[in-house]
């Protein structure tokens, strides 16, 4: 290991470091505290300021062609820093309540943010199967955190039986891929220049990728398990696992697509294509359709995060520069949106696991009109409508699809963003335009500072981006130097 | 040319009023208010300026030299993507003849708008926040010449309007709020796909680099089209569908029939001064997109299907008469009273020559007056009966005569009495839409006949009669009311009697206009014997 290897791998060191040094200190130290907490936001701001340098420095191929280190895998390892920041900032109050769990959270927090950022940068699919794997079981084990609570097990055993399957496709796309390439690493994948053995093996093992990926992301029809995971997971968990987890799986999935050889491409492309825009046109009109119907918010939110990974999926299924760009710039706003509507939910939820029935936010912005305040900028942003940042990662992606010949799928994505802001709205009408139901508060919400802190942070930085997405765009432009 | 950049001035100061707002405590509501109608009064000032500093004699349209009080900066730049990811997004503003009177409207319409929101008793810090907020949208739609800003300021009116209507509405305001909201996002975001799809067709040479551009202006340019992209070339099937995606979202803020039933659901629901805003000027957003943008990208696809437009305008200009006639609140009925009326808009626009088109903006103008009259007017009567209904009034003349006064002239001039502003705009529409559709100009006459009827039916049965007991202790019209209706009613008679400062403000721009479409008519029909 040189040094370059080193310094490209430097992020991945701090994240997974901080965390075995979290699990060395919660096993000295037995009073719950916020220790764990600041020493997790240390190590993942760390890892982002080097993931930050990274990006402007030139891109290479780290441990003999093993690990990227470019624009792209530094800007998603940027954003996982991020939303591991954000979560532990919102996990303040949830895990002092519940005393035990500080250190475990932490650490599993941040193995799964290791994962996602081996899953950006790996440049061999067995990288980026290992990363798969290492973030995956930190989630089954964070899906249960509430150990006592039937919902968060159950949640937990779904959540691995299933991913446990998929995990099983993914393996075997990857075994076909390597039977008719010749090669696993992405690097060696895309100096083929002409694939003679492209044909149904190829396109079998793309597809069974994609069945893997469709699983994690909760793609339409493999999406069956998010609805309970994120009901029965602790709230903020579910916003870490919908944001960050997603945005690993697109990361991964778009550096496999870009790697495939030009000629494997030509022969399959048509039909890979036809299955992504098929995958995501399913995706976008049933998440927002069911999720109209859904009377529980974290129910409704999982839905919308079908429809959502529906989005980023038009811009996997555009194959080309802009879509990537689009899926950057949509990841990093859709995660930020996501994970603060997950901590307002967490902010307004009672210890009882009461509160969270659409119902109880009618009224809310007499009783708080701070959080719907942000409630409702996250709603309409998520909703898309300028000029929130929503609607210029929206826009991206539809550009790319039309760029890329796919105005059909474009049109199903408006239709199914029109049926979208119904509910989105619907929220807000509930905030604004109603009583309270219960004379009794309904939601509880303990005036929590730095809750409303990470939430305001999201919140401003949705209408900043939204104003000025250039400073996104800028980020994602590096890729292409 | 002025010094200042006058545009960016008049819409962003709500912003800036905006952030002095959210820094006064939200019990004194009087500084509040003031802020609100003091922004609102310098944004009069400003138009004036604007409006002693207009150059009559350029036209503008789709000659950027022709454009005034231009502001262009960069504002989102994406290079390194290839040629089609150079997204190149401009803060482009500027104002021609056929905005310059938008703009006007807006500030006037804006202004009457915020001493009617006195009347309103609740959360008076976030409606006034509200308030703000939509006036600069609506001024940003108006001075917009980069399709992308023209879109964000199109949806950012949406977002107040949605809550105006949903906080501060009467009982049904929840259903009214959400429907308007839906609709016209159902609209918009098909303009959104058009207007994606001109971009990438759309393609201009800056210091040597090839750039798309959501510059309307380049749009117009055929030159500026890349071969084979997907609205190019004249005589293209595509150019058809991207002017109906276009035509969509504007027909629905029209509102155009079969679109219109949102319309009244608002204004039933709305305060008086968002039904003053919302018919004052949202309404014209449709038509002007449809000038702007439709005619203006699409002029060959605007000459073919103008024999279908002048339909849908009459149907707007009969059916709305009638629905007005069938109404039992007046509120409803001055709702259908706009359709109808703004269907003389689209008949004049359709007439595609220089008397229509003038009318037809003239008459945007007029409707903008005249219907803020007319609903100051009920606002008036709602806040002192808190009832609209037309049959429980009568013999209201007597008791309150300086209302009457005024309620007289601005019915008239909503059935277009001689001497006020709406006969001239409606007589130029007919003027112009008689020599090119005859037969359904003539059916649109019809339109004046139940105008008449019900505007002088609602009157007769609301302040001719006798006077129910229970109406006794009503007051007279009040001094701050006077200053909202009173300036309205001098410029509704003024213009009526002199039209020539608006007419010369916008006719180089209209027979550019004219001429600039017209030329496009020819050749897609020679393109047409091409492809035959």
């Amino acid at each position: 290991m040189n040094n370059t290897d080193f310094i490209a791998a430097l992020p991945l060191i701090i994240l997974a470091g901080t965390g075995l040094l979290i699990l060395l200190w919660d096993a000295f130290e037995k009073t719950p505290s916020r220790a764990p907490l600041i020493l997790t936001m240390a190590g993942a701001i760390a890892a982002a300021i080097v993931a930050g340098i990274n990006m402007t420095g030139p891109a290479s191929v780290a441990f003999g062609g093993l690990l990227y280190d470019n624009a792209f895998s530094n800007f998603f390892t940027i954003i996982f820093s991020a939303a591991t920041i954000l979560t532990a900032l919102l996990a303040e109050r949830y895990l002092l309540e519940e005393e035990v769990l500080v250190g475990e959270f932490c650490a599993l927090i941040l193995f799964a943010a290791s994962g996602m950022v081996m899953m950006a940068s790996g440049a061999d699919m067995l990288v980026i199967f290992l990363g798969l794997e290492t973030m995956s079981i930190a989630f089954y084990v964070l899906a249960g955190l509430f150990r006592t609570k039937t919902e968060s097990n159950e949640a937990a055993l779904k959540y691995f039986l299933l991913g446990a399957f998929a995990t099983g496709f993914f393996l075997y796309g990857i075994a076909l891929i390597y039977g008719s390439l010749g090669t696993m690493n992405l690097v060696a994948m895309s100096n083929i220049h002409s694939v003679t053995t492209s044909g149904p093996m190829l396109l079998l093992g793309l597809i069974l990728l994609i069945v893997g990926f469709a699983f994690k992301v909760a793609a339409f029809p493999f999406h069956q398990w998010a609805p309970d995971v994120y009901e029965g997971a602790p709230t903020v968990v579910s916003g870490y696992m919908s944001t960050a987890g997603k945005a690993a799986a697109f990361s991964a999935i778009v550096l496999v697509f870009s790697s495939m050889p030009a000629g494997a491409l030509a022969g399959g492309a048509a039909k890979i294509q036809i299955v992504i825009a098929a995958l995501a046109a399913c995706s976008m009109l049933y998440g927002n359709i069911v999720a109209l119907s859904q009377t529980k918010i974290k129910r409704m939110l999982a839905y919308s995060s079908t429809a959502h990974a529906g989005y980023l999926l038009l811009g996997v299924a555009a194959l080309n520069a802009t879509g990537v760009a689009a899926i950057e710039i949509y990841a990093a706003v859709y995660l930020l949106m996501q994970i603060a509507a997950f901590g307002i939910v967490a902010l307004l939820e009672k210890e009882t696991g009461t509160g969270l029935n659409l119902d109880d936010y009618a009224g809310l912005a007499k009783r708080r009109p701070w959080a719907a305040f942000l409630l409702a900028i996250i709603m309409l942003s998520l909703a898309g409508i300028p000029p929130f940042a929503g609607f210029f990662g929206k826009y991206y992606l539809f550009l790319a699809a039309i760029n890329a010949g796919l105005t059909w799928l474009a049109i199903v994505g408006v239709v199914s963003s029109i049926i979208a802001s119904y509910f989105y709205l619907r929220i807000i009408v509930l905030m604004y335009f109603r009583e309270p139901l219960h004379a009794d508060d309904g939601i509880a919400v303990k005036e929590n500072n730095i809750s409303y802190i990470a939430i305001g942070l999201a919140s401003a930085a949705l209408v900043v981006l939204g104003l000025m997405p250039g400073l996104l765009t800028d980020a994602t432009g590096y890729f292409f130097k | 040319m002025l010094g200042f950049p006058i545009l960016s001035i008049l819409t962003l100061l709500p912003i800036a009023g905006m952030i002095i707002t959210a820094f006064v405590p939200k019990t004194n509501v009087k500084m509040i208010r003031g802020i609100t109608v003091g922004v609102t009064a310098l944004q009069v000032i400003f138009a004036i300026v604007l409006w002693a500093n207009f150059n009559g004699s350029m036209a503008g349209i789709n000659d950027p030299k022709g454009f005034q009080f231009v502001e262009k900066h960069e504002w989102i730049r994406i290079s390194g993507l290839g040629v089609f990811g150079n997204v190149a997004i401009d803060y482009f503003m500027g104002i021609d003849g056929l905005s310059v009177l938008m703009v006007l409207l807006t500030a006037l319409i804006s202004f009457v708008g915020a001493i009617a929101s006195f009347s309103i008793e609740k959360q008076h810090k976030g409606y006034f926040l509200m308030y703000l907020l939509l006036v600069t949208g609506m001024m940003g739609v108006f001075c917009a010449l980069d399709f992308f800003l023209f879109y964000v300021f199109w949806e950012l009116m949406l977002l107040p309007m949605y809550f105006l209507i949903g906080i501060w509405g009467g009982p049904r305001r929840e259903y009214a709020a959400i429907k308007f909201f839906i609709y016209t996002l159902f609209g918009s975001v098909f303009m959104l796909l058009v207007m994606i799809g001109l971009y990438f067709t759309t393609q201009v040479q800056i210091g040597g680099v090839s750039w798309h551009t959501f510059s309307i202006l380049d749009m117009m340019n055929p030159a500026n089209h890349v071969t084979g992209s997907i609205f190019a070339t004249i005589g293209n099937t595509w150019r058809y569908v991207g002017y109906l995606g276009l035509f969509l979202g504007f027909a629905i803020k029209i509102p155009m029939f079969p679109f219109h039933t949102w319309l009244p659901d608002a204004h039933v629901e709305a305060p008086t001064a968002i039904s003053v805003i919302l018919a004052g000027v949202l309404l014209k957003m449709g038509t002007y997109g449809i000038l702007r943008i439709c005619y203006g990208i699409f002029p060959e696809i605007a000459v073919a299907t103008s024999q279908y437009m002048v339909i849908f305008g009459v149907i707007n200009i009969v059916y709305g008469a009638f629905c007005a006639m069938a109404q039992k609140d007046l509120k409803k009925l001055i709702a259908y009273s706009s359709i109808s009326h703004m269907g003389y808009v689209m008949l004049g626009m359709a007439a595609l020559n220089s008397q229509g088109m003038m009318g037809a903006i003239f008459q945007m103008f007029n409707h903008g007056t005249i219907t803020a009259m007319l609903f100051l007017s009920v606002g008036v009567l709602y806040d002192r009966a808190h009832t609209r209904g037309l049959n429980e009034f009568g013999g209201l003349a007597n008791k309150m005569p300086k209302y009457f006064a005024l309620v007289v002239i601005c019915y008239f001039a909503s059935l277009g009495l001689p001497g006020m502003s709406g006969f001239i705009s409606e007589a130029f529409v007919f003027l112009g839409a008689f020599q090119t559709f005859q037969f359904w100009t003539i059916v649109s006459t019809l339109g004046i006949i139940l105008t008449a009827a019900y505007m002088l039916w609602a009157l007769q049965r609301m302040f001719l009669g006798t006077l129910p007991e229970r109406w006794n202790n009503l007051t007279d019209i009040n001094g701050r009311e006077l200053v909202a209706l009173v300036p309205l009613a001098a410029i509704v008679i003024f213009l009526g009697i002199y039209p020539a400062p608006i007419i010369n403000l916008m006719s180089t721009s209209v027979n550019q206009l004219v001429t600039f479409v017209n030329a496009a008519g020819p050749k897609v029909m020679q393109a047409a014997s091409i492809v035959r």
